[in-house]
């Protein structure tokens, strides 16, 4: 069966030949703009409704607070698994015993059914 | 009773498997641990030797002499194969355990964890 | 058929065998000497691959004999079992060869300029090739027990490898934990050979595989094997080791690590599908399979949206992956007794695992040498204390780019196309598993968003004004891999055709397997 069926609506070049059109069409919107702004003036600096702009390490958003919601929302799922990631070697080797029991047993059961 | 006695090492290897893994799995010293693991080594080794006996057999090398039944030969080269792995393992284990207790001062598998998570 | 074919098998492993243990000699005459040696070994390591693979394509399944007078006697005279050692390669076993051998020209490339500051770079490459010949030889052979002497080899080298650098202790932590489940798991592997051997009296794959009555003791075995290579590749619920040992692995190491990896999860298909194939319960193992995947993919996304170690989170994603992989195969495997079902969408289902397979060497293993980039120019691993490096690291943020788009399952790259043909086949079997693969494909690019906006966008911090673009050879270890990706990503049809489904048809094709060795149907 060839793969050609399922890959020829996605085909990458497909995907391309758009992406060039949407960018061919983002640079004509980009090329009509407005022709009085200058670079590096006033107008290019970050405005807060007249608030003092922070520095740079106090503006950039750090990565432990991403996602907060996410975290509280799942947080009924993610305090067992957490807390089940202990780091002790001999955690470890229990769940890969009990892995091969549980495969053990599966198996032997579906044996003698 | 016979029966009991010719499967004896295969009861060994039970027993030894049982204790190695109790050991593995609720010791903490690291150290217990490596001491857990080459147990369950001892244990393959023998599994593997014990199977390849039969009975009234002799060593399986050829001589000048008359040919006997002979024990197989497969599984003890397998199990030299292993000891030979086990060793090399046991020898990595235990220096990154002297290398932990450099840096952590402890060879408790929870006091000298760094990373969890 | 000339020598460099014939003989390509065992060359595949005795290249870089050699050359990992004459490295230290050669150290002698000079680091660069050195480097160019092991590069040059590696080189001629992907040229011997791509010669076997050529062969295999056009000749079916070839068989090496080790220690016989011509190659292809797999029975010796007066005997009616193969006794020897038996390298047998199929279309599954270049496959991974070929992604092995690409994935550990890149890293050595890669480790040139990474690995100058650290000491011991001889026993550094030595490491790293044997790492290699670890893998050639787990994928090439035929034989169990020869697999269990690669897998102790990986295993070591493995382990040293992470342990590298011993002055930080979660790098000594993690290979220690990986060198100890890692000689569990050889020994029950070691365990189900001894059963098998005490049974049939071989050790030969197509030998044990065409005897086989699955029996209480082959049940056993089965579980021990599955236990044993589920733990090595990383799927949960046995993954505990994967973020403590992967995070450290110093330079360019860290996409072999992960090469082994999929290694361990090839042996296990081929237990599967090869060994056992039709004699066992398949709807039970199949199951199983694909409740280790689901799991995997969800609990190793889950736990990389919490991480901000940016290394951790990519090591978390390995996990989160593999569980696509084995979603695949597992499909395939429930279905496999049901010719109509396998030709719908069983077939497409493994081709899909598989072709994942290839993409993740690739794609994943250039994420990693990016947040290893990252850390050589900052030395820093932690998320929280990066910003704005985008403006200072074009082309390391190009190729996260390149990656982490890929890995998301963003059209038009090979991430997508992998994920289409499992996200077709496992609706087609069970819809809840491909909801599922959803949901996780849809968190992955949201953890790499995450690391995207906190290390490479943002303001230009001032602490980092003096950081510049990492060395020529890093960015050429990380460019063999991105154009892998693209390459893969602009033509996948013929990568699938040429590739992936001959490499599909050798796991399902078990008579095939057997016949290659014991001779006749």
């Amino acid at each position: 069966m060839n793969a050609a069926p399922v890959l020829t609506f996605w085909a990458p070049l497909v995907c391309l030949i758009a992406l060039l059109l949407v960018l061919i069409v983002a640079l004509i919107y980009r090329s009509r703009g407005n022709s009085s702004f200058k670079e590096g003036t006033e107008r290019g600096e970050i405005f807060l409704s007249g608030e003092n702009v922070p520095e740079e390490s106090q503006r950039h958003i750090r990565s432990h607070n991403m996602y907060w919601g996410f975290f509280e929302a799942m947080k009924r799922y993610y305090e067992p698994t957490v807390r089940t990631h202990t780091g002790i070697v001999n955690d470890y080797l229990i769940w890969l015993l009990a892995v091969a029991a549980v495969a053990g047993i599966a198996i032997l059961a579906a044996g003698l059914m | 009773m016979s029966d009991i006695l010719i499967n004896m090492p295969f009861f060994a290897v039970a027993a030894l498997i049982c204790v190695s893994l109790y050991i593995m799995m609720t010791q903490r010293n690291l150290i217990k641990v490596v001491m857990g693991i080459t147990l369950f080594q001892s244990a393959v080794n023998l599994f593997l030797v014990a199977l390849g006996y039969r009975t009234g057999g002799v060593a399986p090398a050829y001589t000048s002499g008359p040919v006997h039944l002979m024990v197989l030969p497969v599984p003890q080269a397998m199990t030299l194969t292993s000891i030979v792995i086990g060793v090399s393992t046991t020898a990595l284990m235990l220096s990154l355990i002297i290398h932990i207790y450099r840096h952590t001062g402890s060879t408790d598998a929870e006091k000298s964890r760094r990373v969890k998570g | 058929m000339d020598a460099l074919t014939l003989h390509s098998p065992i060359l595949a492993v005795t290249i870089p065998l050699l050359a990992a243990f004459i490295t230290p000699l050669i150290g002698r005459a000079g680091p660069r000497t050195r480097d160019v040696f092991v590069i040059t070994s590696l080189v001629l390591l992907e040229i011997v691959v791509v010669v076997l693979a050529r062969d295999v394509y056009a000749n079916g399944i070839r068989i090496y004999t080790l220690g016989a007078l011509t190659a292809t006697q797999t029975i010796p005279e007066a005997y009616m079992v193969p006794v020897r050692l038996i390298l047998e390669v199929d279309g599954l076993g270049v496959l991974m060869a070929l992604a092995s051998s690409t994935v550990a020209l890149a890293g050595a490339i890669y480790s040139v300029a990474s690995i100058r500051p650290e000491t011991g770079q001889d026993r550094f490459y030595t490491l790293l090739l044997l790492l290699t010949v670890g893998m050639m030889g787990i994928q090439l052979t035929g034989d169990l027990f020869n697999m269990f002497v690669f897998l102790e080899i990986l295993s070591i080298s493995g382990a040293a490898l992470a342990a590298f650098r011993t002055r930080f202790v979660d790098a000594v932590e993690g290979g220690f934990k990986y060198i100890i489940v890692s000689s569990v798991s050889a020994l029950l592997l070691l365990l189900a050979i001894g059963l098998f051997y005490g049974q049939y009296n071989a050790l030969n794959i197509a030998a044990i595989s065409d005897a086989m009555q699955y029996t209480a003791l082959d049940k056993i075995a089965l579980a021990l094997l599955i236990a044993a290579l589920l733990t090595k590749c990383g799927a949960v619920p046995s993954h505990w080791w994967v973020p403590d040992t992967y995070t450290p692995a110093p330079a360019g190491t860290s996409p072999i690590m992960y090469a082994s990896s999929l290694t361990c999860l090839a042996a296990l298909f081929r237990v599967v599908f090869s060994l056992y194939g039709l004699k066992m319960s398949l709807a039970t193992v199949g199951w199983l399979i694909i409740i280790a995947g689901v799991l995997s993919m969800f609990i190793g996304v889950t736990m990389a949206l919490r991480q901000t170690d940016i290394k951790r989170l990519m090591v978390y994603h390995v996990v989160s992956q593999e569980g696509y992989m084995l979603l695949g195969a597992g499909v395939g495997l429930a279905v496999l007794g049901d010719p109509q079902a396998v030709a719908a969408y069983g077939r497409e289902a493994l081709a899909g695992g598989l072709f994942h397979v290839i993409n993740n060497a690739f794609f994943k293993g250039l994420l990693l040498l990016t947040a290893e980039a990252l850390l050589f120019q900052l030395g820093t691993r932690d998320l929280n204390k990066m910003g704005g490096m985008g403006r200072n690291m074009k082309w390391t943020c190009a190729f996260f780019l390149i990656g982490a788009l890929a890995i998301s399952g963003v059209p038009p790259f090979n991430g997508f196309s992998s994920k289409l043909m499992i996200y077709e086949a496992s609706y087609q079997f069970n819809p809840m598993l491909t909801i599922i693969a959803l949901i996780v494909s849809v968190m992955t690019l949201a953890s790499f968003t995450k690391v995207f906006q906190s290390a490479f966008t943002g303001p230009a911090l001032p602490e980092y004004r003096q950081v510049r673009e990492v060395p020529l050879s890093m960015k050429v270890g990380m460019g063999i891999l991105a154009t892998a990706t693209v390459a893969i990503s602009l033509f996948p049809s013929q990568v699938v055709n040429g590739v992936i489904y001959p490499a599909t048809d050798a796991l399902l094709n078990q008579a095939g397997y057997i016949s290659a060795v014991m001779g006749g149907g």
